[in-house]
Protein backbone atom coordinates (compact mmCIF):
# COMPACT_ATOMS: atom_id res chain seq x y z
CA UNK A 1 0.00 0.00 0.00
CA UNK A 2 1.09 3.21 -0.88
CA UNK A 3 1.05 6.61 1.41
CA UNK A 4 -1.28 8.27 -0.95
CA UNK A 5 -4.05 5.90 -2.72
CA UNK A 6 -4.39 6.21 -6.32
CA UNK A 7 -7.74 7.61 -7.02
CA UNK A 8 -10.63 5.24 -8.87
CA UNK A 9 -9.83 6.07 -12.84
CA UNK A 10 -6.32 6.07 -12.18
CA UNK A 11 -5.75 3.66 -15.17
CA UNK A 12 -7.01 5.83 -17.42
CA UNK A 13 -4.54 8.85 -16.49
CA UNK A 14 -2.26 9.23 -19.46
CA UNK A 15 0.95 8.62 -18.44
CA UNK A 16 3.42 11.82 -18.23
CA UNK A 17 5.86 11.96 -21.02
CA UNK A 18 9.16 12.16 -18.32
CA UNK A 19 7.77 8.64 -17.68
CA UNK A 20 7.42 7.76 -20.89
CA UNK A 21 10.35 8.82 -21.72
CA UNK A 22 11.89 6.25 -18.89
CA UNK A 23 10.19 3.43 -19.12
CA UNK A 24 11.41 3.50 -22.75
CA UNK A 25 15.18 3.94 -21.94
CA UNK A 26 14.73 1.09 -18.86
CA UNK A 27 13.27 -1.47 -21.64
CA UNK A 28 15.80 -0.59 -24.36
CA UNK A 29 18.40 -1.04 -21.28
CA UNK A 30 16.27 -4.82 -20.53
CA UNK A 31 16.66 -5.91 -24.07
CA UNK A 32 19.97 -4.92 -24.33
CA UNK A 33 21.44 -6.53 -21.67
CA UNK A 34 19.17 -9.84 -21.88
CA UNK A 35 21.17 -9.91 -26.10
CA UNK A 36 24.20 -9.60 -24.19
CA UNK A 37 24.02 -12.48 -22.27
CA UNK A 38 23.73 -15.24 -25.10
CA UNK A 39 26.09 -12.63 -27.52
CA UNK A 40 28.66 -12.83 -25.01
CA UNK A 41 28.59 -16.65 -24.75
CA UNK A 42 29.37 -16.83 -28.39
CA UNK A 43 31.62 -13.87 -28.49
CA UNK A 44 33.28 -14.42 -25.22
CA UNK A 45 36.48 -16.11 -24.45
CA UNK A 46 36.27 -17.49 -20.85
CA UNK A 47 32.74 -18.92 -20.91
CA UNK A 48 32.28 -22.65 -20.59
CA UNK A 49 29.76 -24.84 -22.95
CA UNK A 50 27.36 -26.39 -20.41
CA UNK A 51 28.48 -29.78 -20.33
CA UNK A 52 26.74 -32.14 -17.73
CA UNK A 53 25.89 -35.89 -17.09
CA UNK A 54 23.77 -37.29 -14.52
CA UNK A 55 26.57 -39.53 -12.04
CA UNK A 56 26.42 -41.51 -9.12
CA UNK A 57 28.35 -39.74 -6.25
CA UNK A 58 30.07 -43.23 -5.64
CA UNK A 59 30.75 -43.50 -9.28
CA UNK A 60 32.38 -40.48 -9.68
CA UNK A 61 33.91 -41.09 -6.36
CA UNK A 62 35.51 -44.52 -8.00
CA UNK A 63 36.75 -42.82 -11.44
CA UNK A 64 38.65 -40.14 -9.00
CA UNK A 65 40.32 -43.02 -7.27
CA UNK A 66 40.91 -44.13 -10.82
CA UNK A 67 42.19 -41.16 -12.06
CA UNK A 68 44.51 -40.77 -8.88
CA UNK A 69 46.03 -44.35 -8.87
CA UNK A 70 46.66 -43.94 -13.14
CA UNK A 71 48.37 -40.92 -13.02
CA UNK A 72 49.82 -40.50 -8.87
CA UNK A 73 53.14 -38.86 -8.98
CA UNK A 74 53.95 -37.84 -5.73
CA UNK A 75 52.21 -36.53 -2.56
CA UNK A 76 51.88 -32.66 -0.91
CA UNK A 77 50.73 -33.01 2.38
CA UNK A 78 47.27 -35.43 2.26
CA UNK A 79 46.71 -35.08 -0.88
CA UNK A 80 47.94 -37.36 -4.20
CA UNK A 81 49.49 -34.99 -6.86
CA UNK A 82 48.59 -36.46 -10.57
CA UNK A 83 50.25 -35.52 -13.72
CA UNK A 84 48.10 -36.43 -16.62
CA UNK A 85 48.75 -36.57 -20.25
CA UNK A 86 48.01 -33.58 -22.42
CA UNK A 87 44.16 -34.31 -23.59
CA UNK A 88 43.11 -37.10 -20.41
CA UNK A 89 40.11 -36.82 -19.03
CA UNK A 90 40.97 -35.26 -15.42
CA UNK A 91 39.37 -35.14 -12.36
CA UNK A 92 38.45 -33.11 -9.25
CA UNK A 93 36.65 -34.04 -6.64
CA UNK A 94 34.86 -32.01 -4.10
CA UNK A 95 34.30 -33.53 -0.91
CA UNK A 96 33.88 -32.42 2.68
CA UNK A 97 36.45 -30.41 3.12
CA UNK A 98 38.58 -31.17 0.55
CA UNK A 99 39.33 -30.60 -3.12
CA UNK A 100 41.48 -33.47 -4.63
CA UNK A 101 43.68 -34.46 -6.59
CA UNK A 102 46.37 -31.62 -6.73
CA UNK A 103 46.18 -31.76 -10.53
CA UNK A 104 49.59 -30.65 -12.45
CA UNK A 105 48.71 -29.64 -15.43
CA UNK A 106 51.13 -28.38 -19.15
CA UNK A 107 50.47 -24.92 -20.01
CA UNK A 108 48.50 -24.31 -23.62
CA UNK A 109 47.57 -28.29 -23.43
CA UNK A 110 43.66 -29.16 -23.67
CA UNK A 111 42.29 -31.29 -20.61
CA UNK A 112 38.50 -32.34 -19.92
CA UNK A 113 38.11 -31.26 -16.23
CA UNK A 114 35.27 -33.48 -14.97
CA UNK A 115 34.10 -31.88 -11.81
CA UNK A 116 31.61 -32.89 -9.20
CA UNK A 117 31.28 -33.43 -5.20
CA UNK A 118 30.29 -36.40 -3.67
CA UNK A 119 28.03 -35.45 -0.22
CA UNK A 120 26.98 -31.21 -0.23
CA UNK A 121 26.92 -28.45 -2.96
CA UNK A 122 30.56 -27.13 -3.21
CA UNK A 123 31.83 -24.30 -5.09
CA UNK A 124 35.22 -24.34 -7.12
CA UNK A 125 36.59 -21.29 -7.14
CA UNK A 126 39.92 -20.70 -8.91
CA UNK A 127 42.49 -18.29 -7.75
CA UNK A 128 43.88 -15.73 -8.50
CA UNK A 129 42.12 -15.52 -11.80
CA UNK A 130 38.59 -16.13 -10.27
CA UNK A 131 37.08 -18.64 -12.29
CA UNK A 132 34.38 -20.50 -10.22
CA UNK A 133 31.96 -23.40 -11.31
CA UNK A 134 29.86 -25.27 -9.36
CA UNK A 135 30.16 -28.72 -7.82
CA UNK A 136 26.86 -30.86 -7.60
CA UNK A 137 26.58 -34.05 -6.05
CA UNK A 138 25.01 -36.33 -8.54
CA UNK A 139 26.39 -34.19 -11.94
CA UNK A 140 29.10 -34.59 -13.54
CA UNK A 141 30.08 -30.91 -14.78
CA UNK A 142 32.43 -31.38 -17.59
CA UNK A 143 34.90 -28.55 -18.42
CA UNK A 144 37.35 -28.21 -21.38
CA UNK A 145 40.23 -26.22 -20.03
CA UNK A 146 43.63 -24.94 -21.13
CA UNK A 147 46.00 -23.11 -18.95
CA UNK A 148 47.61 -20.12 -20.51
CA UNK A 149 50.01 -19.41 -17.68
CA UNK A 150 52.01 -20.91 -15.87
CA UNK A 151 51.68 -21.05 -11.52
CA UNK A 152 49.94 -23.01 -9.15
CA UNK A 153 46.43 -21.98 -9.02
CA UNK A 154 44.35 -22.43 -5.45
CA UNK A 155 41.18 -23.72 -5.28
CA UNK A 156 38.90 -22.42 -2.67
CA UNK A 157 35.12 -23.64 -1.97
CA UNK A 158 33.01 -20.49 -2.03
CA UNK A 159 29.65 -22.92 -1.54
CA UNK A 160 29.00 -22.90 3.01
CA UNK A 161 29.73 -26.74 2.98
CA UNK A 162 29.72 -27.01 6.94
CA UNK A 163 31.70 -26.30 9.95
CA UNK A 164 35.37 -26.81 7.79
CA UNK A 165 34.07 -24.70 4.66
CA UNK A 166 36.66 -22.04 5.07
CA UNK A 167 39.55 -24.74 5.06
CA UNK A 168 38.52 -26.66 1.57
CA UNK A 169 41.27 -25.89 -0.03
CA UNK A 170 43.23 -27.34 -3.15
CA UNK A 171 45.55 -26.92 -5.98
CA UNK A 172 46.30 -26.75 -9.76
CA UNK A 173 49.94 -26.56 -10.57
CA UNK A 174 50.43 -25.55 -13.87
CA UNK A 175 54.26 -25.89 -15.74
CA UNK B 1 -16.88 -4.21 -1.92
CA UNK B 2 -14.76 -2.45 -5.01
CA UNK B 3 -15.87 0.72 -6.17
CA UNK B 4 -17.67 -0.22 -9.53
CA UNK B 5 -17.05 3.75 -11.16
CA UNK B 6 -14.72 6.13 -11.13
CA UNK B 7 -15.65 10.23 -10.34
CA UNK B 8 -16.78 10.88 -13.81
CA UNK B 9 -19.48 8.27 -13.37
CA UNK B 10 -17.53 5.85 -15.97
CA UNK B 11 -17.18 1.99 -15.05
CA UNK B 12 -13.99 0.82 -13.81
CA UNK B 13 -11.60 -0.85 -15.96
CA UNK B 14 -11.57 -4.62 -15.27
CA UNK B 15 -7.28 -3.72 -15.79
CA UNK B 16 -7.55 -1.08 -12.58
CA UNK B 17 -9.11 -3.69 -11.09
CA UNK B 18 -6.80 -6.56 -11.49
CA UNK B 19 -4.14 -4.37 -10.42
CA UNK B 20 -5.66 -3.01 -7.57
CA UNK B 21 -6.20 -6.73 -6.09
CA UNK B 22 -2.98 -6.85 -4.17
CA UNK B 23 -3.60 -10.43 -2.85
CA UNK B 24 -4.44 -12.01 -6.05
CA UNK B 25 -1.00 -10.01 -7.63
CA UNK B 26 0.87 -11.66 -4.71
CA UNK B 27 -0.54 -15.07 -5.22
CA UNK B 28 0.35 -14.87 -8.99
CA UNK B 29 3.40 -13.43 -8.41
CA UNK B 30 4.08 -16.54 -5.94
CA UNK B 31 2.59 -19.23 -8.43
CA UNK B 32 3.91 -18.31 -11.65
CA UNK B 33 7.47 -18.79 -10.42
CA UNK B 34 6.59 -21.65 -8.25
CA UNK B 35 5.32 -23.15 -11.43
CA UNK B 36 7.59 -22.13 -14.09
CA UNK B 37 10.69 -22.89 -11.87
CA UNK B 38 9.29 -26.54 -11.36
CA UNK B 39 8.64 -27.69 -14.77
CA UNK B 40 11.67 -26.64 -14.89
CA UNK B 41 13.62 -28.21 -12.64
CA UNK B 42 11.91 -31.22 -13.65
CA UNK B 43 12.64 -31.30 -17.25
CA UNK B 44 16.44 -30.59 -16.50
CA UNK B 45 16.35 -33.73 -14.65
CA UNK B 46 14.83 -35.48 -17.06
CA UNK B 47 16.98 -34.70 -20.07
CA UNK B 48 20.00 -34.52 -18.67
CA UNK B 49 21.89 -37.77 -20.42
CA UNK B 50 23.42 -40.33 -18.21
CA UNK B 51 27.56 -39.98 -18.43
CA UNK B 52 28.94 -41.78 -20.60
CA UNK B 53 32.18 -43.30 -18.46
CA UNK B 54 29.95 -45.01 -15.89
CA UNK B 55 28.64 -48.43 -18.06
Amino acid sequence: MSVQSLQPGWWKTPVHKEERIWITVALIWCILMTLIMPLWHVVGEHNPSAEYYRIAPEDFDKLTDEFIDKYKVGVEGDFAVVEPPAGADIFLRGSQWQWDPVLKLKVNETYRLHLSSIDVLHGMSIYPINLNFEAVPGYDYVLTITPTSTGTFNIICNEFCGISHHNMMGKIIVQ
Amino acid sequence: MAQENDSSGEPISKWEKFYDNIFLLFILGMGIPFTLYTIWGVYEIFSTPLSPLVN
